[in-house]
């Protein structure tokens, strides 16, 4: 029997939400040690984390200080934060145990225990260093779990699923921290005003090391390094980033890997067209010299193409037969809760 | 450890009535694990049953509790000791599990069909339209194979005299399958030594004879290997929050079968789809673990969510099967189980060979008038309901609440029966660091289709505080491990010496299936 739409959903949420957890943890864990290598007089900018990971206005309305402590403890623990890791994890665990059928059950216990983790540090503020290990917990839960999906579980319609997913939230991280972070360095590049290239005369003396941090927060360094022969500026490492064909971490990887998992499954011509179309924005480079204006024309467009590839995915396999039963779903969705499924919409 | 071990004045399933010199002697089924338990030690057994909790809750083993309208997900609680029958007796018990749901399958046919039993004066006509599990939507239906229950979850009991009881027969949706094979894997984990130098019988085919059996009754397999060769067999469940989701889930994947919700499903023209990424796909056999009124909002309860209309249609025109079927509720039945015997003896002709509890129908006046003049000594229930609601026992209750029980029995008669109580048989149980008795039940699962299986052993139901018969998980009981130990086989004695004893209490070579005459 071919796999039920549901079940596919929550394959595929599962995926997305794996993906996130490690990429918030990384985010954190990076933007710590950056405040490590800055001097005490550079104010480190915490609300840029909460712009790109959770959106800014819910933080604010909470009343919640943009310092590292309310910050930290935001993205990582605020149950009440649907983006934080710990409502992410408790999401990618309703997901699994919606499937837990359908991987293998090492999975669920690897999550499992994440979960319990977290669970002890609820609504405690934790150390700065208490908090690096929970990062720490999270990113090698994700590895793990990274390992135990790819070897244990069969190459069956919902691993592809699975795989759409975690390609499709690992580029669409890497162009929100993209979107975040490089029009900022840019902008501390001294260069006044928008849309003037960054002369490399006017490197900031962090400059360096932000760009450093940019693609360590996106588990990149390492790559670049041998990928790339020129220094860490910012077009070599914006290329590096979504272009770089080598690198498992760039976008343009990402949406191989879903053209890839699409050819699996039951053919549907709009996702195929939409993954397509997002591989052509990044195919086609963002015009040289690099501008903050042309940088933030590029990103937004690739940014909607993600989401297109969302909403075609979404289209074309779990909402099948929709009009039928869509009265049901309603009834449902008022009578009883209903398992999240990740309330988070791409783009901003 | 089991030197310390202080028995109460019952039955106990690891030790045996006292000797001569006034000790209790492990049980010889019980004999392998009571060494084990006094090389090991307190110490080691206090690590050992930490060990069991930690592995339940990283495996994420867990029932669903509600506390103020919130699903809290509990760890399932679990005790190291295992509970241990041995094999002769047990075949016996299988024999009687069989020959039960069989009779009681032939009677739910016959309350839907012609009615025989009511003609013939086995049953009253009133039980039956009286009974809160009777569905006039099933009259009429002749199910593949004519089994309406596949699944049936009995609870047993062992009384002071050793005898087993059976005391509910649950033929809606029961649940525990599932802990029964999981306290397994938690056992061979802890207890991994004890599995090496003796017989134990395997617990884990049960997901893969419920499929075969649910196959075996998919819709146009009624002549003998005719119909879909792999009919698409799902699991229908409520949803993640009914506390027995776990199972549901675990269930499935054992079986490789979908968990569908009432909301993958539907209708048309009488045939019943699942929606999948490849479109509609046509669903033969649904292992429903939703009740009966939820099934079919068209049907049944307008406002139920978790059902699918339509559903009840398909199953009358004979397009899908539904396991258990609907109405098979009939046969649970509190005054039904009261006549169980009498239908053993009426459909098969043949002496049941496990007990009932005596059991008195207050819907016959000489009954009704032993019930109210015994009440002080009796359990009285209300035959409609399950779970353990609106139970008096006699021997517990104020005069008050006896009085208020004799004024319901008069109000309804038909609606109570009265069962003699019952003290149920205890095991060794660790508690605050030391082992104590507590009382058991036992849960045995029971499939029938085109051919029939029983669980080795069940699931064993514990009570956790001193003195309680209540073993119901949402209640605070907690479960053991059940060990079928088989002393001997064909091929010879498995422990040495006890062959011999074994063949002289007449328990025969252990072959498998057949019930053993005399019993140990």
């Amino acid at each position: 029997m071919p796999l039920l739409s549901r079940a596919a959903e929550h394959l595929y949420w599962l995926g997305r939400h794996l993906e996130r957890i490690e990429a918030t943890v990384r985010v954190v864990e990076e933007h710590t040690n950056l405040l490590v290598d800055l001097p005490i007089e550079v104010e480190s900018d915490w609300s840029s984390l909460v712009a790109m990971v959770a959106g800014q206005q819910p933080f604010a309305d909470r009343g919640l200080s943009p310092a590292e402590a309310d910050v930290v403890h935001y993205l990582l623990h605020d149950r009440a934060n649907p983006s934080s890791v710990a409502s992410t994890v408790a999401a990618a665990r309703e997901n699994l145990r919606v499937t837990r059928q359908l991987v293998p059950p090492a999975a669920w216990e690897c999550l499992n225990r994440l979960h319990l983790t977290l669970g002890d540090a609820e609504g405690i503020y934790l150390s700065r260093s208490q908090n690096l290990a929970v990062c720490q917990a999270g990113r090698v839960t994700c590895q793990q779990l990274t390992g135990i999906m790819s070897l244990y579980m069969g190459r069956d319609q919902g691993w592809f699923f699975y795989e759409v997913g975690r390609s499709l939230e690992r580029a669409d991280m890497t162009a929100r921290l993209l979107d975040a972070r490089v029009g900022a360095i840019m902008a501390g590049a001294g260069t006044s005003g928008a849309g003037s290239p960054a002369e490399p005369a006017d490197r900031s003396p962090f400059e360096d090391v932000r760009w450093l941090g940019l693609l360590r927060a996106a588990d990149g360094l390492d790559l670049y390094h041998r990928c790339t022969t020129t220094p860490v500026e910012a077009a070599s490492v914006v290329h590096h980033l979504l272009g770089e064909g080598r690198s498992p971490r760039s976008v343009r990887w990402c949406l191989a890997e879903i053209d890839r998992a699409l050819q699996a499954l039951p053919p549907r011509k709009l996702p195929t067209l939409a993954c397509a179309n997002a591989l052509s924005i990044v195919e086609r480079g963002i015009p040289l010299p690099l501008s903050r204006e042309g940088f933030h024309l590029h990103i937004d467009a690739l940014q909607l193409a993600l989401e297109a590839i969302h909403e075609a995915v979404n289209d074309a396999w779990f909402v099948a037969g929709q009009s039928v039963w869509e009265s049901t779903r309603e009834v449902f969705a008022e009578g009883e809760p209903k398992a999240p499924l990740g309330a988070r919409q791409l783009g901003s | 450890m089991l030197a310390d071990y202080q028995p109460l004045e019952t039955f106990d399933e690891l030790v045996d009535w006292p000797d001569a010199s006034g000790g209790r002697p492990a049980r010889r089924a019980a004999r392998a694990l009571a060494e084990h338990l006094a090389t090991i030690g307190r110490d080691e057994l206090a690590i050992r049953q930490d060990l069991a909790a930690h592995s339940i809750e990283a495996s994420g083993i867990s029932f669903t509790v509600y506390s103020e309208g919130v699903g809290i997900d509990r760890a399932w609680p679990f005790d190291i000791v295992p509970r241990v029958i041995e094999g002769t007796e047990w075949d016996r018990i299988e024999a009687g599990l069989i020959q039960r749901l069989t009779a009681l399958n032939r009677f739910i046919g016959d309350i839907y069909g012609a009615r025989s039993c009511i003609a013939d004066g086995v049953v009253p006509a009133e039980l039956i339209e009286g009974s809160k599990g009777y569905r006039p939507e099933c009259q009429g239906m002749e199910p593949p194979a004519g089994v309406w229950a596949h699944v049936c979850g009995s609870d047993l009991v062992r009384g002071a005299d050793g005898e087993m009881y059976v005391l509910e027969d649950n033929l809606r949706v029961p649940s525990g399958a599932s802990y029964l094979l999981t306290n397994r894997l938690v056992t061979k984990r802890v207890f991994a030594e004890l599995f090496a130098n003796q017989s134990i019988r395997p617990v884990d085919a049960y997901p893969d004879r419920l499929l075969r059996i649910l196959a075996s009754v998919a819709p146009g397999t009624a002549g003998a290997g005719a119909g879909a060769p792999h009919p698409n067999v799902v699991l229908l469940t409520p949803g993640i929050y009914n506390s027995a989701y776990f199972e549901h889930s675990f269930l499935a994947r054992q079986m490789g079968i979908a968990l569908v919700e009432g909301r993958d499903l539907f209708v048309e023209d009488d045939v019943v789809y699942a929606y999948t990424i490849d479109g509609p796909e046509r669903v033969d056999v649904i292992y429903r673990r939703v009740d009966d009124l939820f099934l079919d909002p068209s049907v049944f309860r307008p406002d139920s969510v978790l059902g699918c209309p339509g559903l009840m249609a398909a199953w009358r025109a004979g397009n899908v099967t539904i396991a258990n079927a609907p109405g098979t509720g009939v046969a649970d039945d509190k005054a039904v189980y009261a006549f169980a015997p009498d239908l053993i003896r009426y459909y098969l002709g043949q002496e049941p060979i496990l007990a009932n509890v005596p059991t008195w129908w207050c819907g016959r006046p000489d009954q009704k008038a032993e019930v109210l003049a015994r009440l002080p000594e009796l359990v009285v229930k209300p035959t409609g309901e399950s779970g353990g609601y609106g139970i008096v026992i006699g021997p517990r209750a104020t005069p008050a609440e006896l009085a208020a029980c004799a004024d319901a029995i008069e109000a309804d008669p038909a609606g109570w029966v009265a069962q003699e109580t019952i003290l149920l048989s205890t095991v060794p149980t660790w508690c605050d660091g030391e082992l104590a008795p507590r009382h058991v039940d036992l849960r045995p699962f029971t499939l029938q289709g085109r051919d029939s299986y029983v669980t080795c052993g069940g699931l064993t139901r514990v009570a956790r505080q001193a003195g309680s018969l209540v073993v119901n998980s949402s209640q605070g009981g907690g479960s053991k491990d059940t060990w079928v130990v088989d002393l001997v086989r064909p091929e010879g004695p498995l422990v040495a010496g006890l062959d011999e004893a074994v063949r002289a209490a007449g328990a025969g070579g252990g072959d498998g299936g057949t019930a053993g005459e005399g019993r140990p």
